[in-house]
């Protein structure tokens, strides 16, 4: 079932999310990336309506590349929560646009950072945060688990098991796949296991 | 466009049937109107040909039941909008110097009624006539604008009960096939004629929204060079007016 | 409420007329709205009424030798059969073809404007628009009408520079590549017949069978499935029809009728 989560570690930030295509009772696909590359050091994960998400994911990408091109340096990561939130509460008052997203990003300044928004243009600063059915399991989880200043292999264990529980609640269909570098993004994938799957799926995660 | 209330529709009743034979094509209507268990009239035509509020096309004519007040503003909108320009001359004609053939229109009655696609005519229309190698050709609509062209069809409060029967008399194996196996509709003219008269009769029997003489139209292809409007001699669209039946 | 009519534009030369005494006769085309202020409830009502010709099963895939599209023909308003002899598979042009699933009326129309979309960008750039490309046009188009109660499930299948291609596009904006799709009253079925067939090294008789079986088998389980089940494939020369066959007569063809077992003959009592 949808589920996306994201957390802060020690120098980068970190999202994961499903990676099915569910449309009532059937799984169109099962490797949906939901992770949205807006530069290389900030990417947003969203859940919600397919069309609104995939539509409303990818304006979002080409403004903050809009931004970068005429300015010739990027938006912070706040500042692109910021402008997310504000077509969020546009939105909002002609037709709503439904998704819940975690933005995270790295900046030199501040170093990483997670922000929540959602479908009503609520804008919260993170350590760590999750929608979608899967949150029921992996909020607690990471509120267990969860340390300040964690590794990076912690961090891809800490949300490997927070999907695996997921998985045999909901859908047999949840992965994750990660991605990491110093100062780009790469994609590879994790080695989680669970008694009934092998992940190899999505988690994105940026680091300094 | 205002609207009082939020309910604009009604139905009216009416049944329309249409066959296409090699070098033929009859369309036919029943005349009544009706509300609930109140019949308006008796005596009137669902069937519209195209230009006649100007000039007739020779080449096809559109049977329409459902909504009286949505199958005027169709026809109407047909013949305006489409077909005549300020000069009260053919816009079509103008650009293309021939009339519209009866593919043309009927790609241009589906557009037209998906332009309403959101406060749709509640008609349910068939489009007969004759093609551009002169078969006989029929269109059936739902009401917001996908078409089909089939050899025969009925549309209506009797669709239901006509079209099995028609089904029954005249099917002939699937277009889609492959490979294709030959299709024509074995009826000459006057039996299709017999036929259409046969299940208003029977249809009369179970459907009170039906009247049981229908206004015929014929389309025969024996005429050529029908561009010019005056030649309406050249078109033997005939209402039959059978003195037995009335 | 503005409505994008920008899918529908036309691009016939514009005729001005000084004295135009009919203005709304040279307007561009766009979609009349009720002046009710409840939209929605119209909606559904107006929908409920006039029932417009809906039902399918449809499904492609892609596998090494190109790509297969499949489809029935059946359509119904409510219970009643409305045709037997609907074309699902829309030849948009030499290259590429579309299938259509829910209500037919959009399906037809949006189809015939991406087909002209493709023709429009053929001309303008010198080359065959990419599968990538015609269906995110079409999902654009369709998510721009989101919430007005369009109902379209299609495939766009194909084969451009990149190879052969497969996008699955609905008119809530979704818009899915993939390998594998099925959509449609049916298509459950279908992709309990397609999945459990399906292997990307399939030769084209052996996936066009697949599909043509995953399609009677729909039919056979799916009320508002039925007709004539038509397979295309896409090759890198273009699509070409495979075959169509009456799902009754596939019936007979998988299922043959075998004469019953008499288990005990009945013989008549000798008389007394």
């Amino acid at each position: 079932m949808e589920c996306v989560f994201g957390l802060v570690g020690d120098g980068f930030a970190l999202i994961a999310a499903d990676s099915s295509a569910v449309n009532s009772i059937l799984v169109h696909k099962s490797n949906e990336d939901k992770i949205m590359v807006l530069d290389s050091h900030k990417l947003l994960g969203a859940s919600g309506e397919a069309g609104d998400r995939a539509q409303f994911t990818e304006y979002i990408q080409k403004n903050v590349h809009l931004y970068q091109f005429r300015n010739g340096i990027p938006l912070t990561t706040a500042a692109a929560a910021n402008f997310t939130r504000g077509e969020l509460a546009t939105a909002l008052r002609k037709e709503p646009i439904f998704c819940e997203h975690l933005l995270a990003g790295y900046d030199k300044e501040v170093g990483p950072s997670l922000y929540y928004i959602d479908y009503i243009a609520t804008l919260h600063k993170l350590d760590k945060g999750a929608f979608g059915y899967g949150s029921y399991f992996s909020l607690s989880m990471m509120d267990r688990h969860y340390r300040n200043r964690m590794s990076l292999e912690q961090a891809i264990d800490l949300a490997t098991s927070a999907s695996s529980r997921s998985v045999l609640g909901w859908s047999s269909l949840p992965q994750t796949s990660s991605s990491r570098s110093s100062t780009r993004m790469e994609r590879g994938s994790t080695r989680g296991v669970n008694p009934f799957h092998q992940y190899d799926g999505y988690v994105h995660s940026i680091v300094s | 466009m205002a609207l009082r209330g939020d309910w604009v529709y009604e139905n009216n009743g009416g049944t329309c049937v249409a066959i296409a034979g090699l070098d033929y094509c009859v369309v036919a209507a029943d005349t009544r109107l009706s509300v609930g268990y109140s019949i308006y009239t008796r005596d009137y035509s669902k069937i519209c040909n195209l230009c006649d509020l100007l000039f007739p096309a020779d080449k096809c004519v559109l049977a329409s039941s459902g909504f009286q007040g949505d199958m005027k503003a169709l026809q109407k909108n047909l013949a305006a909008k489409h077909l005549v320009s300020v000069h009260l001359l053919h816009i079509y004609q103008h650009q293309h110097n021939k009339q519209m053939s009866c593919p043309a229109m009927a790609r241009l009655l589906s557009n037209t009624l998906y332009y309403k696609r959101f406060f749709p005519y509640y008609t349910f229309n068939i489009l007969g006539g004759l093609d551009n190698e002169g078969k006989g050709c029929v269109y059936t609509y739902d009401a917001v604008g996908s078409y089909e062209r089939v050899g025969y069809s009925c549309q209506g409060t009797g669709g239901a009960l006509i079209m099995p029967v028609l089904d029954n008399q005249l099917k002939s194996p699937s277009p889609l096939l492959l490979p294709a196996r030959d299709a024509v509709t074995p009826l000459s003219e006057s039996e299709a004629v017999d036929l259409v008269k046969d299940v208003f009769a029977s249809a009369t029997e179970r459907d009170i929204y039906t009247v049981r003489f229908p206004i015929f139209f014929q389309l025969l292809a024996f005429c050529e060079s029908d561009i010019f409007p005056t030649q309406q001699h050249a078109y033997s669209s005939r209402v039959l007016n059978d003195p037995i039946l009335k | 409420m503005k409505l994008d009519a920008s899918g529908l534009q036309s691009f016939a030369p514009h005729r001005a007329d000084p004295d135009n005494l009919y203005p709304d006769l040279s307007a561009p085309p766009s979609f009349d709205l009720p002046g009710c202020p409840d939209f929605d409830g119209f909606q559904k009502k107006a929908i409920q009424t006039v029932k417009p010709a809906k039902g399918t099963t449809t499904l492609a895939f892609i596998f090494n030798e190109g790509v297969i599209v499949a489809a029935d023909s059946r359509a119904s308003m409510g219970g009643y059969i409305s045709s037997q002899t609907v074309k699902k598979i829309i030849e948009i042009n030499p290259y590429m073809i579309g299938t259509m699933a829910g209500a037919a009326a959009d399906c037809q129309f949006w189809h015939r404007n991406l087909g002209i979309k493709c023709r429009l960008h053929e001309l303008a750039n010198k080359r065959r628009i990419s599968v990538t490309g015609a269906s995110k046009l079409l999902a654009n188009i369709l998510y721009s009408y989101r919430g007005m109660g369009l109902s379209v499930g299609t495939m766009i299948a194909g084969w451009d520079e990149t190879g052969p291609a497969l996008y699955y596009v609905d008119s809530e904006g979704g818009r899915l590549k993939g390998k594998r799709f099925s959509v449609g009253s049916g298509s459950p079925y279908a992709y309990g017949v397609l999945d459990s067939g399906y292997r990307s090294d399939l030769s084209i008789e052996e996936a066009a069978e697949l599909a043509r079986r995953a399609i009677y088998h729909a039919t056979f389980r799916d009320g508002a499935s039925g007709g004539v089940a038509s397979v295309y494939h896409v090759g890198p020369n273009g699509w070409k029809k495979l075959s169509g066959d009456d799902v009754g007569e596939l019936h007979y063809k998988y299922y043959p009728v075998v004469p019953a077992i008499v288990e005990h003959e009945m013989a008549d009592a000798p008389p007394a």
